[in-house]
C-alpha cells in the first residue's frame, strides 16, 4: 500500500497495548501518524490520550505499575520503544508539553535552556540569541524581556505554559506532543497557543490531546477519536468531526456541536 | 439578604458545627502557645531577675563551675561547650546521612525496600534515650577505651556519635518527605526533557527540596540540643572543661539535671540552674527563628539564580 511518493508515516502504531498493573489502559491501538501534519486526539476523560502520549515520549515508565503490555510503535521507521538512540534522545526529539505548565525553579532563561544545555553545550552570547528565539516563538519576548533573570514561576498561567512550549522548542525536537495545552488557560492565551500551533506545523509534526471540538477543527488536519483506550474512529479531521459513522462518537459530536 | 448575611458575610459561610470545631482548634492552639510563654516566664521568674541578673547571665555563659569553692563559682562555659561540641558533632554526621537515607527511601529504593526501611526508621525514634545510653556504653565507651587509651572511655566523641544516631530517624524522614514531594511534582516533567536524573536532582529537586531539608536540620537540631540522659550517660558527666574531642563532658541538659535535685530552693546555685535552663531555652527559640529565616533567604537566592 506505500507507493514511492508517500512519505513514511511519523508513527505507525500497531496492536498496542499499555496497562496500568491490572487495568488495562489502551487495548489494540491501530494508527498511522502522518508526518508533517497537526493530530489531534479527541475523547471523554480517562480513556487513554494521555496514556498514548507518555508511550510516544517513552515517559510511560514514570507512572508507577503502568507497561506497555504488548504491540509495537515504529517512529520514522524504526522501533520506538527500544529505540537505538535510547531513552534520552527519544524525549529530546519527541517533546511533550503538559497539562498543567510547570516552570521549574529558576530564571525565565534558565527555563527556556534547561534542556537544550543539557543537550548542546553552548556559549553565552548563542545562549542569549536562542532564549529570544524560542521566546519570541511562543510572544512571550515582549512581555517578559526585561525580567529574563526573575523566577518563572512569577508569570500568570498562560505565560507559563507559554514557557513550557519554549522549554520544549529549544530542544530542537522533531515532533511536540501536547497533553491538553490549552485546558488551564484563559482564552486568550488560548488563542495564542492555537496561533502558535499553526506557525509552528511547518517546522515540526505535532500530536495534541484536546477536549475541545473546535480546537480541533482549528488546527488539525488528521484527527483520531478515542473511546475506552480504543480508537472509535480516525482520518481528516472534518470527515471525523462532520460524519463520524461510530454512534458513539455521532453522540459525542452531535450533543457537543448542535 | 438574610442568608448572605448569616453564611457569607458574618461567618465566612461556616455552619454552627463548624464553628463549634473553629473555635476547639482557637483554643487548644492558645492552649499552646500559652505553656510555651508560661514556661519561659516560670523559668525567668525562678532564675532570679533582679540587680544581678545581667552579670549572672554573662557568668552562666564564661565561668567555672566550683559550686564547693568559696565563694561557690557557679558559671556553667564547660556545659556550653560540651553542648555544642555534642552537638555539632551529631549533626555532621547525621546531616549527610539523614539526607542519603531521606534520598534513597523517597526515590531510588525498589519499593519492597523503601516499605521495610520506613518502619524500622521510625522504631529507631521511639527508642528510649536510657536504652540508647546503655546500648552507646557497651559499645562505643569499650570501644574507645582500647583503640584510644583511654582510662575511661567516655566521651564527647561517643556522646555525639550516639546523639547523631537518635537524631537520624527525624532528620531522614522529614527529608524523605520533602524530596518525595518535590520528585513527585517535577519528575515526569523535567525527565520528558530528556536530562539525565543528576541533572534534574542538581537543578530542580535539590532547590525545592531545600526549605524541606533545612527543616529537617532544624528538627535534629533541636532534638539534640535538648537531649538530656543519653549525652548525660556517655560524655562522663564531669564539670572538667572539655578540651578535645576525646575528653569528657558534661552538656548543659546533664549538668541541669545532675545538680537541680540537691539544690536548695532560691539559693544562689539554684537561681544560676534556672538561668541555664532559661538561657537553654532561649537559644533553642533563637535557632529555630535564625533557620527559617535562612531558609527564605538561601531559598530565595537559590530560587532566583
Amino acid at each position: 500500500m506505500e507507493s514511492n511518493n508517500t512519505p513514511i508515516p511519523l508513527f505507525e502504531i500497531r496492536d498496542l497495548h499499555v496497562r496500568y498493573g491490572d487495568m488495562a489502559v489502551l487495548h489494540g491501538i491501530n494508527t498511522d501518524m502522518p508526518a508533517r501534519e497537526v493530530t489531534a486526539i479527541l475523547g471523554p476523560s480517562g480513556c487513554g490520550k494521555s496514556t498514548l502520549l507518555r508511550v510516544l515520549n517513552r515517559t510511560l515508565k514514570l507512572t508507577p505499575m503502568a507497561r506497555v503490555s504488548g504491540g509495537t510503535v515504529k517512529y520514522q521507521g524504526e522501533n520506538l520503544l527500544s529505540h537505538p538512540l535510547g531513552e534520552q534522545q527519544i524525549r529530546k526529539r519527541i517533546g511533550i508539553v503538559q497539562q498543567r505548565p510547570l516552570p521549574f525553579p529558576m530564571s525565565i532563561r534558565d527555563n527556556v535552556m534547561f534542556g537544550a544545555d543539557y543537550h548542546n553545550k553552548t556559549r553565552a552570547a548563542e545562549k542569549d540569541e536562542q532564549v529570544h528565539t524560542y521566546l519570541d516563538k511562543v510572544g512571550l519576548w515582549e512581555e517578559v524581556k526585561d525580567r529574563l533573570k526573575s523566577p518563572g514561576s512569577m508569570l500568570s498561567i498562560g505565560q507559563q505554559q507559554r514557557l513550557c512550549i519554549a522549554r520544549s522548542l529549544a530542544n530542537r525536537p522533531e515532533v511536540l506532543l501536547m497533553d491538553e495545552p490549552c485546558s488551564a488557560l484563559d482564552p486568550d492565551s488560548t488563542a495564542k497557543i492555537e496561533d502558535l500551533i499553526l506557525k509552528l506545523k511547518d517546522e515540526i509534526a505535532i500530536v495534541i490531546v484536546t477536549h475541545n471540538l473546535a480546537q480541533a477543527r482549528r488546527v488539525s488536519s488528521n484527527c483520531l477519536f478515542f473511546l475506552n483506550g480504543t480508537i472509535a474512529e480516525q482520518g481528516k479531521t472534518a470527515g471525523v468531526l462532520n460524519n463520524p459513522a461510530h454512534p458513539s462518537v455521532q453522540a459525542i459530536v452531535m450533543g457537543r456541536e448542535g | 439578604m438574610k442568608w448572605d448575611k448569616d453564611l457569607s458575610t458574618r461567618h465566612g459561610g461556616l455552619s454552627a458545627r463548624d464553628r463549634i470545631v473553629r473555635s476547639l482548634c482557637l483554643l487548644f492552639l492558645v492552649a499552646g502557645v500559652g505553656i510555651l510563654i508560661l514556661t519561659i516566664v516560670y523559668l525567668f521568674i525562678e532564675s532570679g531577675p533582679g540587680k544581678g541578673f545581667p552579670y549572672r547571665v554573662l557568668d552562666c555563659f564564661t565561668g567555672e563551675w566550683q559550686p564547693l569553692a568559696t565563694p561557690p563559682k557557679l558559671g556553667m562555659a564547660h556545659a556550653w561547650v560540651s553542648t555544642f561540641m555534642i552537638t555539632g558533632i551529631a549533626l555532621a554526621i547525621s546531616l549527610p546521612i539523614g539526607f542519603g537515607i531521606g534520598l534513597f527511601t523517597s526515590e531510588i529504593a525498589p519499593l519492597i525496600v523503601r516499605r521495610l526501611l520506613t518502619p524500622s526508621l521510625e522504631l529507631l525514634a521511639g527508642i528510649p534515650a536510657v536504652v540508647y545510653g546503655f546500648f552507646g556504653a557497651v559499645t562505643l565507651v569499650r570501644w574507645f577505651e582500647k583503640v584510644f587509651q583511654l582510662s575511661t572511655g567516655e566521651t564527647i566523641l561517643g556522646a555525639g556519635i550516639v546523639l547523631s544516631v537518635m537524631m537520624l530517624p527525624f532528620i531522614a524522614s522529614t527529608s524523605a518527605e520533602a524530596f518525595r514531594a518535590v520528585f513527585r511534582e517535577y519528575r515526569e516533567s523535567v525527565l520528558s526533557l530528556g536530562v539525565d536524573q543528576l541533572t534534574m536532582f542538581r537543578r530542580v529537586i535539590l532547590v525545592r527540596a531545600f526549605p524541606g531539608l533545612i527543616a529537617a536540620a532544624a528538627l535534629g537540631l533541636a532534638r539534640g540540643v535538648g537531649e538530656t540522659l543519653a549525652v548525660l550517660m556517655l560524655s562522663g558527666n564531669t564539670t572538667a572543661f572539655p578540651d578535645s574531642i576525646l575528653s569528657r563532658g558534661q552538656p548543659i541538659t546533664a549538668l541541669l539535671a545532675t545538680e537541680i535535685g540537691e539544690t536548695a530552693v532560691d539559693s544562689e546555685k539554684y537561681h544560676m540552674l534556672f538561668t541555664g535552663a532559661l538561657c537553654l531555652m532561649l537559644l533553642v527559640l533563637l535557632l529555630n527563628l535564625a533557620i527559617s529565616f535562612l531558609k527564605k533567604k538561601v531559598y530565595g537566592t537559590l530560587y532566583a539564580s
